[in-house]
């Protein structure tokens, strides 16, 4: 089993925090479109020779921007080269605004049976801080036409830490996202990154971000609100009712291969990164004109695999197998790391249980930092 | 002018109607402060208007084509980060920003009586309303 991710390089404005790649130009769309069709010709036996796909995801950007006719090209070449399991998890991340009838109608003949949707808020002026491209309205109402449309299976994207006096606005967004009831939530934490508009605000003295201690007074708020409404923490910054985890992303914190198409795609075949150009143009010119994916081979030493293992599970409810971790990465942290993991028993930070390092939601709140601490620096 | 809070009849709750916001006060509680005008019995009667940013937001949405620009203006503010912060509309740059067919349901309140004014004793029986009001509910006018 393996996974498809596709990467739509194409929004139709900047929001002020991405630091994702993208191009506000659609000029170069419908060629793209043709490069990633190409790339699947020549990379499809990245996964093995007859690979079944267990999950496809459109990420982006903006992947709600492609047409009818750019969906099916890319899925009859998917279908070309690719076993699809039948019950496979297809999911599409799309913008509120896009989200009209006719679209709904066409990403569903598509194949497309799973929606993330971008709300990120459901208050105007926080919408417009953002340079988000939809209004506040359009956040209830995208989500109700997609689930009048046959559309069930849906997670909505949520930000919080956004600037405000007081929790009142967050409070509000939780409530409207219960509302909606969703089978999957993702909330993230305003993070402000060099090279984005906010990035640049900053620097200027036009923004500023919000404290540590509010930020992390609204995780705590999340983390409440999503208990008290019958949500699982299943990662960090995922929330899912029982049994409705994105098959896709859990399938990355195991450790699953997925091939990774377009510009600024990783791909991960079990054992190496590759990841492609991040330059449209480029990737496009290099695709269909020489034949060739720009790809960086990244090679993963023992310790970087230990380190992967390390970072992506200490996200997840399910936590770090540190006897998994001795075993398949040679790293055995209650013999090296005995002082500091009693550390994080100690503060209340972490518990360990049947051989599992699992972060308590105090220590949640320092998983980078803790991850950091743990990694291995040298092989 | 008049303040509202000379002119109300009894605590109940009422409607103001032919609403300009005149500013919008950011401070550093989860409630803003809307000061506005409001015109009944040939005079305009000043008021100011506590309510949730939530409600901050359909307020200014009904404010026809002022509305995006208004919603920006709040976003900057929140993007500082330094509040108290105060928008003022009511000069020739920035006019009063009026709210056509819009009424809202406003409840009375009273200043809080400190334990140390009292000095242990009851407060005053009868109190004076603040000329602050709480917002209850915006109402919308449909042309028929």
């Amino acid at each position: 089993m393996a996974g498809l991710y596709l990467h739509i390089p194409f929004c139709k404005q900047a929001c002020h925090y991405c630091d994702f790649h993208f191009s506000t130009s659609l000029g170069l769309k419908s060629r793209l479109v043709d490069a990633i069709v190409q790339e699947i010709e020549l990379r499809h036996n990245y996964l093995g020779a007859s690979t079944t796909l267990e999950t496809i995801y459109f990420g982006g950007g903006t992947p709600s921007l492609l047409t009818a006719l750019e969906l099916s090209q890319i899925f009859n070449a998917i279908n070309r080269h690719f076993s699809v399991e039948a019950t496979a998890e297809i999911t599409l991340e799309a913008n509120p605004d896009d989200l009209n009838a006719v679209k709904l109608e066409e990403l569903r003949q598509a194949g497309i049976n799973r929606l993330s949707i971008g709300l990120q808020s459901f208050y105007e002026p926080h919408l417009r801080l953002m340079n988000r491209a939809h209004t506040a309205e359009e956040s209830t109402t995208a989500v109700r036409r997609a689930q009048n449309a046959g559309f069930e299976n849906i997670s909505i994207d949520l930000i919080y830490g956004v600037p405000a006096p007081g929790h009142h606005i967050w409070e509000a967004d939780l409530a409207n996202a219960f509302a909606l009831g969703v089978p999957h939530v993702s909330a993230y934490a305003l993070t402000i990154e060099p090279g984005t508009a906010f990035g640049h605000r900053l620097q200027k003295g036009t923004f500023r971000a919000a404290p540590d201690e509010f930020v992390a007074t609204q995780f705590e708020m999340l983390l409440v609100a999503m208990r008290a409404h019958g949500y699982e923490q299943y990662e960090i910054s995922n929330f899912c009712q029982p049994g409705r985890e994105s098959r896709h992303n859990g399938n990355y914190w195991l450790g699953v291969p997925y091939l990774g198409l377009g510009p600024s795609a990783h791909s991960y075949d079990g054992h190496n990164r590759q990841f492609t150009l991040a330059n449209n143009q480029q990737y496009v010119a290099a695709v269909l004109e020489r034949g060739e994916v720009p790809v960086t081979v990244d090679t993963l030493t023992a310790t970087d695999r230990a380190n992967e293992y390390l970072l992506t599970t200490l996200r997840t409810a399910r936590g770090c197998d540190l006897a998994h971790l001795r075993t398949h990465h040679g790293l055995d942290l209650p013999a090296t790391r005995a002082a500091y993991l009693a550390e994080l028993q100690a503060s209340g930070w972490a518990h360990i249980y049947n051989e599992t390092l699992i972060l308590t939601d105090a220590g949640k709140l320092l998983a980078d930092h803790i991850t950091l601490e743990l990694f291995q620096t040298t092989d | 002018m008049r303040l509202l809070s000379d002119s109300i009849a009894d605590e109940s709750d009422f409607f103001v109607e032919q609403i300009h916001i005149v500013a919008i006060v950011i401070d550093n509680t989860d409630d803003v402060t809307v000061w506005a005008t409001t015109f009944f019995d040939n005079d305009t009667h000043f008021f100011h208007l506590a309510l949730p940013f939530k409600a901050l937001d359909t307020l200014l949405s009904l404010a026809h084509d002022r509305a995006e620009a208004l919603q920006e203006e709040v976003a900057d503010a929140l993007a500082t980060g330094d509040w108290p912060a105060l928008l003022e509309y009511n000069s020739d740059e920035a006019p009063p920003v009026p709210l056509p067919s819009v009424a809202l349901k406003l409840s009375v309140t009273y200043p809080a009586v400190e334990d140390e004014e009292t000095n242990g004793e009851e407060g005053p029986d009868d109190p004076q309303p603040h000329n602050i009001f709480y917002l209850e509910g915006v109402f919308v006018r449909l042309d028929s």
